[in-house]
């Protein structure tokens, strides 16, 4: 191989270096100790986590305020070996999604609030039937950990009772008001 | 002449005598007259037949046995100790459809909203149709009362409706649809909709809390967190299983086991009975283990009222309507963990928020289709006893379902919706008022436009008098194979048209009472 080719090589490789460097750089301290998820991966759930409940929204509490980071955390925990390895895939594809299909060529976590949002948009009601299966398996993982939480639960009046005939006809009527009956 | 369940029988300790993980030191090795793997509404009630005629029977289980204490309302916690696959289990195909499979004491009993309904006769024509069966309803109908005698099978009580269900009601009534209160295998409920993570009520008979330790009280010995891998054989006569002790919920692998038996009945399940034949290579000439997968795909639609209905109070499944029943179509109230369903509700960011707000003035209802035109496969994956699950959603069948969503619309103006929420990729997120719904009948729909559920399978291992059409005889028995018989869902020979648990119950109670005629 000439000494051309060798350098052409060379410099491709330190492009993919730098790639990889970059992809794996800027995620921050990991907010969860004794956590499965390393920091990466816990950024990346904060991230999908605050623009599917955003801070002072309808219902206030944002997702890593209602603790969906550590709750995921826990499920991947208590995941099978070949859940857990599909869950971890999901997050890193839709985190890196956005290089492909925009709104611009960075990692969804790195995206502003409104190109998150944008981003999340297209991944839904994309054309291609993967990226909504993507989508929808995401947004059950973020549903089901903000709900866990016990005042989302209380800001959507929802109660699970074992009896609940007998807690009377509206049983949240004592409990916080901050509904909203304007269709979104 | 079937005795009911009393109640001192279902409120006293319904696992006591049940062999548990915490029980076994090392390997085991057991022998018994009749070895049942399965303890869902197929083989809990072989075990308990057969021991009550007074055979020696031992009751396999994979998953563990769960008191009414240990359920969970949380969605999540509850699909990852009650599912298979942590509640993650899809086909693929065409679409992807999750399809749920519990690993549990009680099987699918536990996790499923208590329907107990019979199928109308033409349903058994079809059977004969496809594989040339003979059964009747008329034949099966003695079986039928057996099993709605001990479960005291009765129509969910007005008092525990609750306004989701009622809506449902009045939604049909108001456009003429036949609707009824559902038949369920429940006796005091308290409209808690809690079926799908486990009744915290005991309310509903679930296998592990009636046939089970009807079973153990005839002398029945009952092993959970027992994997089945293979079923061993010489010639044409198994002679038991091989298998592995495993973990509860982690299913990590311990100790072996091996249970020697005269006769094996398969009750895994429609996706695991036919994966066990395959790793055992056993009936490798019969071309229809595993395939022939028929599903009753579901889709939900939400009805969103002016005023709060708290959908989270009333039973689980309380009216269902089956007018179309004949062209494959059945209507019914539904309800499962509400961070579940709420996956359903459109939007990101603060708008996906303010949905949730209106979560209380929802009502899911739902079509289930027979889905006569679509079928799949199960295959054994290599190194796992996990299914490999293919589907293919008909474009007929996806018709049929468009019609279904489009009655379902009607039901839901019917019922006083302001707004509906189709949640059907291509149409509008929602809908308004009842003239633009007419974008739900004239949209073209495909496949993947939806995403359906799939959790009533069939016919894996489906029944036929003709060994070149089915894998079992109208006794339940492989065609291959003398002493080995199959008693759950699989052994469908088409749809059952309504939900298949009772009509499983009732084809395991006439396998049991046939064997122990020939014993």
């Amino acid at each position: 191989m000439s000494p051309v080719c060798w350098l052409l090589l060379g410099l491709l490789g330190l492009v993919a270096i730098a790639i990889v460097v970059r992809l794996r750089s800027g995620y921050g301290p990991p907010q969860l100790t004794d956590a499965l998820m390393n920091h990466r991966e816990q950024a990346i759930v904060a991230a999908f986590a605050n623009a599917f409940f955003p801070p002072g929204g309808p219902i206030p509490m944002s997702g890593t305020e209602a603790g969906v980071t550590g709750y995921l955390d826990d499920y991947l925990k208590r995941s099978a070996p070949l859940q857990r390895l599909l869950i971890r895939l999901l997050l890193r594809y839709l985190e890196l999604e956005p290089f492909v299909f925009g709104p611009r060529a960075s990692r969804f976590s790195k995206l502003s609030h409104a190109e998150q949002l944008a981003s999340l948009e297209s991944t839904g009601t994309s054309s291609i039937y993967f990226r909504r299966v993507s989508f929808i398996s995401l947004r059950a993982l973020m549903t089901m950990a903000y709900l866990a939480n016990e005042e989302v639960a209380r800001a959507i009046r929802m109660t699970q009772s074992a009896d609940p005939f007998s807690l009377g006809d509206r049983v949240f009527e004592q409990l916080p008001t901050n509904r909203s009956k304007e269709h979104p | 002449m079937t005795t009911p369940l009393t109640m001192l029988e279902t409120t006293a300790d319904p696992h006591l005598g049940v062999r548990a993980f915490a029980d076994y030191r090392g390997d085991i090795h057991e022998r018994c007259e009749v070895l049942v793997v399965g303890s869902g509404p197929g083989g809990a009630v072989v075990a308990k037949e057969l021991a009550e005629r007074g055979h020696d029977v031992i009751l396999l289980e994979e998953g563990t046995a769960m008191g009414r204490r240990e359920f969970k309302q949380e969605g999540g916690a509850a699909m990852q100790r009650l599912l298979r696959d942590g509640g993650s289990r899809v086909s693929r195909g065409n679409i992807v459809t999750p399809t749920m499979q519990a690993i549990v004491l009680g099987g699918g009993s536990v996790i499923n909203s208590a329907i107990c309904a019979r199928p109308p006769s033409w349903i058994f024509d079809k059977w004969n149709l496809r594989t040339g069966t003979s059964l009747t309803r008329r034949e099966l109908d003695p079986h039928f009362e057996r099993v709605e005698t001990f479960l005291g099978v009765a129509p969910t009580p007005a008092e525990v409706q609750g306004e989701r269900n009622e809506r449902f009601r009045r939604g049909c009534e108001a456009i003429g649809m036949s609707v009824e209160p559902i038949w369920r295998n429940v006796q005091g409920c308290k409209g808690s909709g809690e079926c799908f993570t486990g009744c915290r009520n005991g309310a509903k008979k679930s296998t592990d809390v009636s046939y089970v330790p009807a079973a153990i009280r005839a002398g029945a010995r009952v092993f959970t967190s027992i994997r089945v891998e293979r079923v061993l054989a010489l010639g044409r006569r198994v002679t038991g299983i091989r298998g592995r002790v495993v973990e509860p919920v982690t299913n990590i692998p311990h100790g072996r086991v091996t249970f020697d038996a005269d006769i094996v009945v398969l009750a895994a399940g429609c996706m695991a009975t036919p994966v066990i034949l395959q790793k055992s290579e056993l009936c490798t000439e019969n071309r229809w283990v595993g395939k022939d997968l028929r599903f009753h795909p579901g889709l939900a639609m939400m009805a969103m009222y002016e005023e709060p209905i708290d959908p989270w109070k009333g039973a689980t499944q309380g009216y269902h309507s089956l007018q179309y029943l004949e062209e494959g179509l059945k209507f019914e109230v539904l309800w499962s963990p509400p961070s579940v369903l709420a996956t359903r509700l459109p939007g990101v960011g603060h708008s996906y928020q303010k949905h949730l707000l209106s979560y209380d003035r929802l009502a899911p209802f739902d079509v289930i289709c027979a889905a006569d035109n679509s079928s799949g496969e199960v295959s054994a994956r290599p190194g796992t006893m996990s299914p490999d699950i293919r589907y293919h959603l008909d474009q007929a069948d996806v018709d049929l379902m468009q019609k279904g969503l489009k009655i379902l619309s009607d039901i839901c103006w019917g019922s006083g919706a302001e707004a509906i929420l189709p949640g059907i990729h291509g149409l509008p997120e929602i809908i308004q008022c009842k003239e633009d719904a007419e974008v739900i009948r004239k949209h073209r729909l495909e496949a993947n436009a939806m995403l359906p559920a799939s959790n009533h399978a069939f016919c894996t291992t489906r029944m036929s008098p003709n060994e070149r059409l089915g894998v079992v005889d109208e006794s339940g028995r492989c065609h291959d194979l003398d002493n080995l018989y199959i008693a759950d869902t699989g052994i469908f020979a088409a749809s059952s048209g309504v939900n298949p648990m009772l009509l499983c119950m009732a084809l395991a109670d006439r396998i049991a009472l046939g064997l122990h005629a020939r014993l």
